[in-house]
């Protein structure tokens, strides 16, 4: 083998190695973003899914505990990642809203009306503002949604 | 001896796509481990760790929804989510106790159509004093049936 060839067949590897170099990086980078965005969408699906069982079949205590820790979990994550949006915040005020109301509480539960409201807005920013039994129907609505499939 | 030139060409076009494949490889690796990604690294500094603690606690929970539908697997996916327990936040441990309780109702439910009758009733007895935990008045056949309805959905639409 002649130097010259020798020194085209290194060529060749070190060529090699980088572009697969460079597109593997760049493979693992573009699924490593994708997954980034989903990430979080498993342990919120669970949160919302013990939520909202919880809040239909639990006493409201055991249903407030489990709105808080949904609200805390959706609050901590915005707060920690702002590529991530809070969507079901809207309806897990409003689920609290309807749990201190039946424990007695009606100041505390207009309070979490108003940022149930506030939520909504920043959400869909078009529609009108919706009262307080409207807030509550987009709770029954979604439960009944969830309940007939 | 003077190898032809086409021979050459050749030997250069295997050693470039065999190393090619080779960094590519090699690239993945090391650019996974270092990116981590589904592991909540974007968070890991909030409250000392503790959200990341919660996430990767309810992804647990999330997984253990992918075990099959035999008394066998349910109880593993059970026994592991029963193992992590001790160590989370009385919240953290309602939803793990839910997902217990889902998952004893759904093997009572595949113990009864075997004609296990004593082990459907065993497990079931343990789902009702879970949800009597979780504050749950009505543990009625019909209302627990309805915890597995998306398990049951789920695996339906695979």
């Amino acid at each position: 083998m002649t130097g010259g060839l020798k020194i085209a067949l290194l060529a060749a590897a070190i060529l090699g190695l980088a572009y697969g170099g460079y597109l593997g990086h760049r493979n693992v980078v573009e699924i490593g973003n994708s997954l980034k965005s989903i990430q979080y969408v498993a342990p919120t699906k669970v949160a919302s899914d013990f939520t909202r069982t919880q809040f239909m079949h639990a006493d409201t205590d055991h249903a407030g505990k489990a709105v808080i820790m949904q609200i805390n979990l959706l609050e901590q994550l915005e707060l920690a990642d702002k590529s991530f949006h809070a969507d079901e915040l809207a309806l897990a005020y409003i689920r609290l809203a309807m749990v201190v109301d039946a424990a007695g509480r009606p100041e505390a539960a207009q309070r979490a009306l108003d940022q149930a409201r506030l939520r909504y807005r920043q959400m869909h920013s078009r529609n009108a503002e919706l009262t307080d039994d409207e807030l509550k129907n987009l709770v029954k609505q979604s439960d009944r949604l969830m309940a007939g499939l | 001896m003077k190898w032809p030139l086409v021979t050459g060409f050749c030997g250069g076009l295997l050693i470039f796509g065999g190393c090619a494949y080779l960094g590519d490889r090699a690239a993945e690796i090391v650019t996974f481990r270092s990116r981590k990604p589904m592991t909540f690294e974007s968070v890991k500094k909030q409250n000392n760790g503790q959200l990341r603690s919660e996430l990767q606690t309810l992804q647990a929970v999330a997984f253990s929804q992918f075990s099959e539908d035999t008394p066998l697997e349910l109880q593993k996916s059970a026994d592991y989510l029963e193992s992590i327990r001790s160590t989370k936040q009385p919240e953290l441990q309602s939803v793990l106790d839910l997902q217990i309780a889902t998952y004893y109702v759904e093997m009572a439910r595949l113990e009864r159509d075997a004609g296990d009758v004593a082990a459907a009733d065993h497990h079931r007895r343990m789902a009702e004093d879970i949800l009597h935990s979780l504050g749950w008045q009505d543990v009625s056949a019909e209302t627990m049936a309805k915890l597995t309805r998306w398990q049951l959905w789920r695996k339906a639409t695979k």
